[in-house]
């Protein structure tokens, strides 16, 4: 029995991550924003702010949609 | 302080240099044995803590001022406004592909940990050196 036959979630996992990372990278949605400011991060975004940071939700998404199918193909499976 | 984020920036990247040409001489096929063992066992260890940490200050590092802070908000606001305002866009777009491969990469970190087990050391047991 090898490794991926005993933790097939973390195999899935990491096989759904890049793909799902590329559809969030799409993405530009106000609510996966970060505004940098020099006082720090700013989530909540005016008109007057800059560029936003978009990385951090992009990272975010595809983790939790990645682990959440994961989860339920590994329970499938097994 | 920038000099000695540079320097420990500059050291990760020596180790983890260090960690994959460990691991590259350890799939050779002629090296076998406890030493091989012994180098996957370390070589994935040493990686996969080297990528966290590299990647964690990346992400988040410390300044003089004693507050963290980000990197990346610091990219974005003092070297990205630069390199627009002096129409780099090449620079501009390796920064944004090292971000995309960052990311890729982080999702690969638990497979490859988990893939990369030492195989059990058999070539030569104790008792016969003894």
């Amino acid at each position: 029995m090898t490794s991926s036959h005993r933790r097939p979630s973390v195999e899935i996992f990491s096989m759904l991550f890049g793909i799902v990372y590329s559809r969030a990278s799409t993405w530009t949605g106000r609510r996966s924003a970060i505004i940098p400011t020099r006082a720090g991060f700013i989530s909540r975004i005016t008109p007057q702010d800059g560029p936003a940071i978009l990385w951090y939700g992009w990272v975010t998404a595809a983790a939790v949609v990645s682990a959440a199918i994961a989860r339920v193909g590994a329970a499938s499976i097994g | 302080m920038i000099v000695a984020l540079l320097i420990v920036h500059g050291l990760l990247a020596v180790a983890l240099l260090g960690a994959i040409t460990h691991q590259a001489l350890s799939v050779r096929p002629e090296a076998g044995g406890c030493r091989a063992a012994l180098l996957r066992r370390t070589g994935s260890g040493a990686w996969t803590a080297a990528r966290i940490r590299d990647g964690h200050r990346r992400a988040v590092c410390r300044h003089g001022d004693r507050r963290r802070r980000s990197c990346i908000r610091n990219a974005r606001l003092d070297v990205r406004t630069a390199l627009e305002d002096l129409q780099m866009r090449a620079a501009n777009g390796v920064f944004e592909i090292k971000e995309h491969l960052v990311a890729i990469g982080l999702g690969l970190l638990p497979t490859y940990w988990l893939f990369w087990k030492a195989p059990p050391c058999r070539s030569r047991p104790l008792r016969a050196g003894i």
